[in-house]
């Protein structure tokens, strides 16, 4: 699918990303980036904005469990990068993958994203910081319900939701989905925030479709991708968290 | 309500127990027909028919999908799906199971709900001030005069209930209810939200109903969430009266986890089991009419049920794939 380019000038930048992260989500917009490109920025935009968390977090009290919550689609690119960063600062082994494979169905005239699928690391419940990473977040309905899965299960202390781009008014739209009491630990991590939609898609968002941007396919067929931070992660069950990000380093 | 309409609600079931259909005294009789009930209140009188018409029409243009009053709806057809399934109900014949009707042709009109031989009668109110007594037609009137119009027309016993979204309210009105509706009526609460989400979390009868119709158990707030909108879904498109069973059935194709009894068991294809149980870790249920399963870590839910085609063609794949481990069958899983 072709994407048209679109004025960056339209758009907001969060007054704490660096120039880095803001070059890196610009590029994304770039019809003439490929599909390999695109997910080295992700990836490398997911490490910019970790360390972005990382600031905010201060010093988790080991042993805090870092649940890292991601789509199929983000797993292997914006939230591996996550999770690099995280490695870096030593903190391998506090961390706790959660992979969601949403579909996207409007029932009833609402929007929703329930799970078909799901890998959840198990950890503890309580003294936790959960980290939800996803590439944009516009209407939030996928946020919305991965989180609320998450937070069925786990009650942190504290709450990031880390995306590259929002369309204007996510954060306010996400809020509301939850009770007070859970919404008030939300802090938002963002490099840009778009205001126009054509269709469906945010413009200039992430340069159109992720899944396609990404290499993998539709919205139906996103859903058979297995990624590799997972199947590394299943197989090393049981091994050492910091041999499995070492291997992943390497 | 004018003392006027009142006599002619009399006169309108007099009149209906006179056509001459040899209609049978039962506790199970549902509601006449909206045609019967309006082409009869127009014969007796212009103004009965106009406010019955009044109200079926206000309440139905500009209906969302998961409005107040049908969010209340699913939380009912939940509630009463759990407890007919757990009574034993038959799953191939819908007659005996609770029936629901939105927007009946009643002066109690925002849901009625046809259970253990009583048809209920619900009123909604999403409001922050209410009296039984205020306004052009009262609250009190209508719950009056359907008690008066149920028992001419020689229905089950009624119960009323009033629904409305502030605790404070609901406490007020308790305490103020007259005493000649008292013996059919009731108040109760049920919350407003501005999301389906918000709702689940903040309202825990709602949780507990609806995870009495889902497959999985200690389901988790997403899945009780996507639950409760294939109901209003279902609701939605039912238009009429509609048996528990039926609105179970046709939630369950936008959320497979909601249990919908199998007309008829298909057997699985043959070596379709054994295919499964090479693959360590992997369990698998078709409790409720879906392939829910679990390896370690991994779960999921196919989004399809075992009834289509499509769980034929899973299985097939799975029989053809020959997966050794799980990370050969995940692909198959969605």
């Amino acid at each position: 699918m072709t994407h048209e380019s679109l004025p960056i000038d339209q758009r907001a930048y969060s007054p704490l990303a660096t120039p880095q992260a803001k070059r890196l989500v610009d590029s994304l917009s770039s019809p003439e980036l490929g599909v390999d490109e695109y997910r080295q920025a992700m990836r490398a935009l997911g490490d910019e904005m970790a360390g972005e968390v990382l600031a905010k977090m201060g010093s988790p009290t080991r042993p805090t469990d870092i649940y890292v919550v991601c789509t199929v689609e983000d797993a292997d690119f914006l939230a591996r990068g996550v999770i690099d960063r995280l490695g870096k600062a030593g903190l391998a082994q506090n961390v706790r993958l959660a992979c969601m494979w949403n579909v996207r169905q409007d029932i009833a005239g609402v929007a929703a994203a329930p799970i078909i699928k799901s890998y959840t690391e198990k950890g503890s419940a309580d003294r936790a910081v959960v980290i939800v990473v996803k590439a944009i977040i516009a209407g939030a309905c996928v946020v919305k319900t991965n989180l609320s899965r998450m937070l069925s299960s786990v009650g942190p202390d504290e709450v990031f939701v880390v995306a590259p781009v929002l369309l204007k008014g996510a954060q306010g739209r996400l809020a509301d989905e939850f009770p007070a009491e859970i919404s008030r630990k939300f802090q938002f991590v963002w490099c840009a925030m778009d205001s126009r939609k054509q269709g469906d898609l945010v413009v200039p968002g992430v340069g159109g479709s992720v899944y396609e941007r990404l290499g993998l396919g539709n919205a139906q067929e996103k859903n058979r991708y297995a990624p590799a931070l997972v199947r590394e992660r299943r197989s090393a069950r049981g091994a050492p968290a910091q041999a499995v990000f070492a291997q992943a380093m390497s | 309500m004018s003392e006027g309409v009142a006599g002619v609600v009399q006169t309108l079931s007099g009149a209906l127990a006179c056509r001459g259909d040899n209609r049978k005294l039962n506790m199970s009789h549902p509601q006449p027909s909206k045609e019967e009930v309006l082409a009869c209140a127009d014969r007796l009188s212009p103004e009965l028919g106009a406010y019955l018409r009044n109200k079926l029409r206000g309440g139905s243009s500009g209906r969302k999908g998961a409005d107040f009053e049908r969010l209340f709806a699913a939380y009912t057809l939940a509630g009463e799906a759990r407890k007919a399934l757990a009574s034993g109900l038959p799953l191939d014949d819908p007659t005996p199971w609770p029936h629901f009707h939105e927007q009946a042709v009643a002066f109690v009109d925002d849901l009625l709900v046809e259970s253990d031989g009583a048809h209920h009668f619900y009123q909604l109110k999403s409001v922050a001030k209410l009296s039984w007594a205020a306004g052009e037609h009262p609250v009190a009137e209508d719950f009056r005069c359907q008690a008066r119009l149920s028992a001419a027309l020689r229905q089950p016993p009624i119960k009323t209930t009033l629904v409305v979204s502030d605790s404070s309210l609901r406490e007020a009105l308790e305490r103020a209810m007259p005493e000649d509706v008292a013996c059919h009526s009731a108040v109760d609460y049920f919350p407003s939200c501005t999301s389906t989400n918000r709702l689940v979390w903040e309202f825990a009868p709602l949780r507990q109903a609806v995870q009495g119709v889902l497959s999985r158990p200690h389901a988790k707030c997403d899945d009780i969430e996507s639950a409760l909108l294939a109901l209003c879904s279902a609701l939605q498109a039912s238009g009429g009266r509609r048996s528990a069973l039926d609105l179970l059935r046709a939630a369950h194709n936008n959320c497979t986890l909601i249990v919908a009894p199998p007309v008829a068991a298909a057997p699985l294809l043959a070596g379709f089991d054994e295919a499964l149980a090479r693959i360590d870790g992997f369990t698998y249920s078709l409790d409720g009419g879906a392939f829910t399963w679990r390896c370690n870590d991994d779960e999921g839910v196919l989004p399809y049920s075992l009834e289509t085609p499509q769980f034929d063609d899973f299985q097939r794949n799975v029989l053809d794939t020959c997966p050794r481990t799980f990370d050969e069958l995940e692909p198959l899983l969605t």
